[in-house]
């Protein structure tokens, strides 16, 4: 071992925090070189001095002051502090969550994407039925022509048969028509109602949220 | 120290925590007064070190030990106070140290005895910045070990070896310019 490396080792050797081998190698170079020997000396007598350095006695007033202090003052306990870390990773999931639901309230899913190509969007008429599946969209056309038929068909047949038979069909095409009037209607206030409860729902979360950090806040000072 | 007085002061009991104040107050006015030069600021260091462990009880891990907790703050509540100091003044404690060195050695040479060694190796202490001085407090003065250290420094075991042998190194570096500058100042002395 040469005398550079003994000298960066010397002061974890005397407190014997090296390995068994490089211990016993710094031995063996103590042995037979005498200024790295001194230089340990040097090092053992100033340490044995340091620690020789006496404790203080505490001042005598210190322990009854103290306590007076800590009694008196009646120190309020510090309380957690909520960081911006601990914020966020509060926060971002409740937003992230009010975020989804407001979207799915809204019904801009993934199911939309193809009526959207069918139709355009810019008409009104098409921009109400856009919500409404194609199934119920075929009703409203047959129920319409079925209503057409039998108003052509009252004026020109007289057969009481006939008449009965269409009259029922007319009766089933009106109440498919409700029906169908009433899912648009209610397809079209859902849409609304989505927007606004997913906005209710993160704006409920952010005055909850800083509701909480303010009354930390007041608790602290 | 007990966990159940520790709970105790949790609850609010002054008694309990004047119980922990009674087993750790020697030792952390002793760290202190080594980091600082006084007695004054030893025991105002000392008393906040007390309030804060009262204020931060709640906080304690129960996990990890007590006295190390303990420690660790007080390291922390000195060397904050150090720093703040240097930089509102821009005049470190070394230098004060530096100078109070350069005016008491220009006396008449005469051998040194055993309690004017022990005030020179302390004025050599005050003399390494503090980041040296407290590994040497915490080791050489306090005889905590290298993992003790390394949970009240919060740093890995290997920082604190590195550390404890550069502050050594630097305190022989010291004690050695400290020397020569007696020996310097004695000659100049012997000329006049």
């Amino acid at each position: 071992m040469k005398c550079e490396e003994v000298r960066e080792n010397i002061s974890l050797y005397k407190d014997q925090m090296l390995s068994e081998e490089k211990m016993k190698k710094i031995d063996k170079h103590l042995d037979n070189c005498k200024t790295c020997m001194q230089e340990y000396k040097i090092l053992k007598d100033i340490l044995s001095e340091i620690s020789s350095l006496e404790n203080k006695e505490l001042p005598n007033s210190f322990h009854d002051n103290l306590m007076k202090k800590i009694e008196k003052g009646g120190i309020k306990k510090e309380k957690r502090k909520l960081t911006f870390v601990k914020f966020t990773k509060i926060v971002s999931p409740l937003m992230v969550a009010s975020i989804l639901i407001a979207v799915w309230y809204s019904g801009i899913g993934l199911n939309d994407v193809e009526p959207k190509k069918v139709f355009d969007e810019k008409k009104p008429v098409n921009r109400m039925l856009k919500a409404v599946p194609e199934s119920q969209v075929s009703k409203v056309d047959s129920a319409k022509n079925i209503k057409m038929q039998t108003t052509s068909l009252s004026l020109e047949t007289k057969d009481e048969d006939n008449l009965k038979a269409i009259s029922n069909d007319t009766k089933k095409a009106e109440k498919t028509l409700l029906v169908v009037n009433n899912e648009e209607k209610n397809v079209s206030e859902k849409d609304i109602n989505g927007y606004l409860y997913g906005f209710l729902i993160g704006i409920l979360t952010l005055i909850l949220v800083f509701k909480k950090i303010k009354r930390r806040d007041k608790n602290e000072k | 120290m007990d966990e159940k007085i520790i709970d105790r002061a949790l609850n609010g009991e002054i008694n309990a925590y004047e119980k922990i104040v009674f087993e750790y107050e020697r030792k952390v006015y002793n760290i202190a007064f080594r980091m600082f030069k006084n007695k004054t600021d030893a025991e105002d260091m000392a008393q906040e070190v007390f309030i804060k462990i009262y204020q931060k009880l709640n906080l304690f891990n129960f996990k990890s030990s007590f006295s190390t907790w303990i420690y660790r703050i007080t390291v922390n509540t000195c060397l904050d106070e150090i720093r703040k100091r240097k930089r509102e003044k821009n005049i470190s404690l070394e230098s004060d140290y530096q100078k109070e060195i350069e005016s008491n050695y220009k006396e008449p040479e005469r051998t040194l005895d055993s309690n004017e060694k022990l005030k020179k190796v302390e004025k050599v202490l005050y003399d390494l910045n503090e980041k040296h001085r407290v590994v040497i407090v915490l080791r050489d003065i306090n005889g905590f070990s290298y993992d003790e250290i390394a949970k009240i420094l919060d740093i890995k075991k290997g920082t604190v070896k590195s550390r404890i042998s550069r502050a050594r190194s630097k305190l022989i570096e010291k004690m050695e310019l400290f020397d020569e500058n007696e020996r310097l100042n004695n000659r100049e002395g012997g000329v006049k």
